[in-house]
């Protein structure tokens, strides 16, 4: 997307420079053909392969493999913190800054906000996702191989926003499994 | 022959803006257009020492240079400043300054009323820039979202100063469309047809438009936030069945077309500038009309992709990616009419230089381009949610507004600054300054792109510095700095050039439009010594033979008659001519009208409440007592208008630019009932907590008796303007029905209970309040037509005031029947 876009931004820089100072290599080209293939076909054409490459990949990040439920996270955030909590194990206390989850495995993360609007971000992980009060707004990403990701809040907050970073410790399947089990 | 010469010392006389204080009473186009820009350069720089505190904050890692609330400060200012007090108001000053000129009339159409937009905006400026001054500005954010600028979480002055400050420019942005479209529609030169309509003229007249129907959304929005922090009841709240997201909805459905706003002008000025330098009229002149009516329409579908993150259903996001997507067609038509325009260019001098304003077109051509490719990929959903709320977008998004807008805009200004001083800057500072401008530009906005994708979020104070932001950071502010030396440039440059560039010939660039068609520059205050006519497309004219001919006398109404200032009205569709329109002379009524408002304003920041309720209603009466024109006394009949023909004044037709101009408030006013009914909809659909809604029951005779003065107000206008001279007791009828439409919602509000408590009875008692606003309106348009009839300004040709009130008392049963059915159409749903 990028390398084309720069090649676009190139093509358009140049054309409109000779048609400036050498409109004379452009003189046989009709003012239909600017038009019908500057003006309609080019961007046509880049707006139907970028729909197409987003419904695949919007698809593919709305929900990855149905069969397979996801492990579910409530994060809640509140001025200026990000609170954990594994949904489906309620008796675990929430982990306030750091989220610990299994490696290759698909993640629903639900957010709720205490007070203004944040927004939860993993950028080595996937999209943003804002927690909003009063609403409940979910999306879904795939964790890859262990490891630690840095996390934060993207949606202005107040004076402490740049102060909300959080941690997510990636961890071999089995064990976040004995984390899970081993926590009160 | 005549004696020319009288007539123009006559015309000058009587067209000319007072010395001294009465300076202050100009309502002159040229002058308060003028006035539009100078401040808005004047907010321009502000807005821009502001940008530097912020580069300078970022430069270095864990900077201390401004504390995190100073910062917030600052870049809610920023924004502020840049989209409302300068990028808003030059526009408007622009079109204020050339549609007159373009459209071949000598004034807009409501000069008094482009005096009180621009005192409105000025003071509206100044409010905002004293609080910051003081410490209180506004920290949440230009796009200000609760809950973050409720009163829970910015408890101090600073919201309230953005709602109202940022409201009264508003009013002066509609103020400024009635004023372009009516003007447009009506003040053509005989002969202009729409399809001849120079594209300029073209985009002003949609641009209008476009203001009447997106900035009242904004408008209702900001209110309503106003309402819950002043007066506890809620919108916004989710604690309180109000929602934050609505906020989001109505202030983008505001926010996207304002962009195009911005742009479409700026784009206008490319398809002005680029013909003049190709020597010949812009290739596929429909096309490019099109494209302009296409973006406009596209402007308003496309608001939600600001919300892609904010968890709105997933086919709904869809919707707004492909529409945003698709504005690439039309903008592409646009920019491959320009190429093809310059690729036929009926050659230039050799060796000639290129002008300056064409550097400037060519530096849009790069940055415009890059900032519409980066939308495009911003527009794709997965990639926006990584890029959404960091540096890329920041990045994007000042690629559009200074490539796309500034650019474009400040080649305006030397493209039309003869126009203005009668002098052609054209040195080396002009060039040196657009280098500058240009590099530095890309140097601070290029890397930032990869600072975004580097993962770096928008707003923050400070950064750690193993985040790997420090380098481009580094780079931004260095060429943030440079760009700021080129803007510096700029204005000394102009500043330098109004003194002691060179006298420019009339019409230096030999253009193609009516505005050079002047014997002098700066043009004479009443423009044009006759009003010429026009034949074929009105961007393929020769100025020079048409200043020669106005000159001789050879037009319309260049004879000076009663001390009158005149310009013609034709008709909307095929610009034959059919009135004389009658100009209001200098007054200090619209500064009393905006500086009685800006009082009030002030009252309600100082919550000082009945203050504000005293002053807002002597602000409405000064407003309603703007004096009508003088030739209202009498009947004239079919007068004298040059070429031969006979007209009436505008007095005596029922085209009037005061109809239009009431039915595009209308328009204006439709919008922000659409907004306000969105609002209600939304909370009684979506908004959290609404289920344990209390609706307010409003006893049906109560809704029976408003229903009935609703229609009582319609029938008894239309009578009134049917019978004329002898409608005394119809007008008198009229009055009384709007007084109760004025009263019954009053009733209505007082048996709602618990409007502070939750947001049901709230948008209840807001529709009423509606209706009761809409009431008091019509009660002063009746007032008024009592007045004028009492004071022998209603005959049976006199009739406007009859129409005015015919034509509000109609709109007003509409909004009347929608405000009364709602309680029924929420019942419907959340039942």
């Amino acid at each position: 997307m990028l390398g084309g876009g720069i090649a676009v931004l190139l093509a358009v820089t140049a054309l409109a420079l000779v048609a400036t100072f050498r409109p004379a290599l452009l003189r046989r080209v009709p003012d239909r053909a600017f038009l019908v293939a500057g003006g309609i076909a080019l961007p046509l054409a880049a707006v139907v392969a970028l729909t197409a490459g987003a419904t695949v990949t919007g698809g593919a990040m709305h929900r990855f493999s149905p069969h397979e439920a996801p492990l579910r996270i409530e994060a809640t955030a509140r001025q200026w913190e990000w609170r954990f909590r594994y949904t489906d194990h309620p008796r675990i206390a929430a982990t306030p800054g750091i989220l610990r989850l299994p490696a290759a495995t698909d993640i629903e993360i639900t957010t709720l906000s205490e007070d203004v609007i944040h927004s939860f971000w993993v950028p080595q992980l996937g999209g943003k996702v804002d927690a909003t009060p009063g609403h409940r707004t979910t999306m879904w990403l795939r964790t890859g191989t262990p490891g630690f990701h840095e996390g934060l809040c993207a949606e202005y907050c107040g004076i402490g926003h740049p102060g909300m970073p959080f941690m997510v410790e990636v961890m071999p399947p089995e064990t976040f499994a004995r984390w899970l089990e081993s926590q009160p | 022959m005549r004696d020319h010469t009288a007539d123009q010392d006559e015309l000058e006389r009587i067209w000319a803006t007072g010395p001294g204080i009465g300076r202050l009473a100009a309502v002159n186009h040229h002058v308060i257009g003028l006035r539009f820009i100078l401040t808005s350069l004047a907010f321009f720089a502000i807005g821009g020492l502001l940008a530097m505190l912020l580069r300078v904050q970022l430069a270095t890692p864990d900077s201390a240079f401004l504390p995190p609330g100073r910062y917030a400060q600052v870049f809610t200012v920023h924004g502020t400043v840049m989209m409302f007090l300068f990028a808003i108001p030059l526009l408007e000053g622009l079109a204020m300054v050339l549609l007159p000129k373009m459209l071949g009339a000598r004034d807009l159409a409501f000069p008094r009323l482009s005096a009180f937009g621009y005192w409105c905006y000025l003071f509206g400026g100044l409010i905002l820039l004293t609080a910051m001054g003081m410490g209180l500005a506004p920290d949440a954010g230009w796009f200000l979202y609760p809950p973050l600028s409720s009163s829970a979480f910015s408890p101090g002055i600073g919201s309230d100063l953005w709602l109202l400050g940022i409201t009264f420019v508003e009013i002066s942005a509609i103020a400024a469309a009635v004023e372009l479209t009516v003007s447009v529609l009506l003040l053509r030169a005989p002969g202009m047809r729409l399809m001849d309509m120079p594209v300029m003229v073209w985009t002003m007249l949609v641009v209008g438009a476009m203001m009447l129907l997106g900035f009242p959304p904004l408008i209702v929005a900001s209110t309503l936030l106003e309402a819950e922090r002043t007066l506890g009841v809620p919108f916004f709240d989710p604690a309180r069945g109000g929602d934050p997201l609505l906020w989001q909805h109505l202030f983008w459905s505001f926010g996207h077309p304002e962009v195009y706003v911005m742009f479409l002008p700026a784009a206008a000025v490319i398809s002005t500038i680029v013909p003049v330098f190709a020597r010949r009229p812009l290739v596929a002149h429909r096309w490019v009309i099109g494209a302009i009516l296409s973006v406009a329409g596209l402007s308003f579908l496309l608001w939600g992709h600001h919300m892609f993150t904010a968890g709105i259903h997933h086919g709904t996001v869809g919707l707004f990616s492909a529409a945003s997507l698709l504005v690439a067609i039309p903008t592409g038509v646009q920019v491959f009419a320009w190429i093809a325009t310059l690729a036929r260019a009926n050659g230039r001098p050799k060796g000639d230089r290129l002008p300056v304003p064409m550097l400037w077109v060519l530096g849009f051509f790069f940055t415009f381009t890059a900032g519409g490719l980066t939308g495009v990929m911003l527009a794709v959903v997965p990639f926006d949610l990584q890029a959404h709320d960091t540096h890329f977008v920041v990045a994007h998004m000042h690629y559009v507004l200074l490539g796309g807008f500034v650019f474009p805009m400040v080649a305006a200004l030397y493209h039309w600054l003869p126009l203005a001083t009668g002098r052609r800057p054209e040195g080396w500072l002009s060039r040196a300054a657009f280098w500058l401008t240009f590099l530095g530009m890309n140097a601070t906005f290029g890397v930032m792109h990869l600072t975004g994708l580097l993962g770096m979020p928008r707003r923050v104070a400070s950064y750690a510095a193993d985040a790997g932001w420090t380098w481009p950071n580094l780079v931004s502010s260095a060429g943030s700095f440079v760009m700021a030396a080129g803007f510096a440039a700029v204005f000394i440059d102009l500043l330098l050039s109004t003194r002691f560039a060179h006298r420019s010939p009339p019409d230096p660039w030999r253009g193609a439009t009516l505005e050079w068609a002047t014997p002098t520059l700066p043009p004479a205050p009443y423009l044009f010594d006759a009003i010429p006519a026009v034949k074929g497309r009105a961007d393929a004219l020769h100025p020079r033979r048409i200043a020669e001919q106005t000159a001789r006398g050879d037009g319309y109404l260049s004879l000076p008659r009663n001390g009158w200032m005149e310009t013609m009205g034709v008709h909307p569709v095929t610009a034959e001519p059919e009135q004389v329109i009658l100009l209001p002379a200098r007054s200090f009524r619209p500064l009393w009208s905006a500086l009685v408002l800006a009082a009030t304003v002030m009252a309600v920041l100082a919550k000082s409440y009945t203050l504000a309720a005293a002053l807002a209603v002597l602000a409405v009466a000064i407003l309603a007592s703007w004096p009508p024109h003088p030739a209202t006394s009498r009947d004239h009949g079919s007068i004298g208008a040059g070429q031969g023909t006979h007209l009436p004044p505008h007095t005596e037709h029922p085209r009037s630019p005061l109809v239009y101009g009431l039915r595009t408030a209308i328009a204006a006013d439709a919008a922000a009932l659409a907004s306000l009914v969105f609002a209600c909809l939304y909370l009684t659909a979506f908004a959290p907590n609404w289920d344990a809604a209390p609706l307010p029951q409003i006893p049906t005779g109560l809704q029976l008796v408003t229903a009935g003065s609703l229609i009582g107000a319609v029938v008894t206008a239309d009578k009134a303007l049917r019978r004329g001279r002898k409608a005394m007791i119809d007008i008198l009828g009229a009055f009384t029905w709007n007084l109760a439409v004025l009263l019954t919602p009053i009733a209505m509000m007082q048996t709602i209970e618990g409007a502070t408590t939750h947001a049901a009875p709230a948008t209840h008692f807001a529709l009423y309040l509606w209706l009761c606003i809409h009431g008091g309106i019509g009660s002063i348009i009746g007032a008024i037509a009592i007045a004028r009839r009492l004071q022998g300004r209603i005959s049976d040709a006199r009739r406007t005031d009859m129409r005015l009130l015919s034509t509000w008392n109609r709109w007003q049963a509409v909004t009347g029947i929608v405000v009364l059915a709602f309680p029924h159409a929420s019942l419907a749903i959340a039942g």
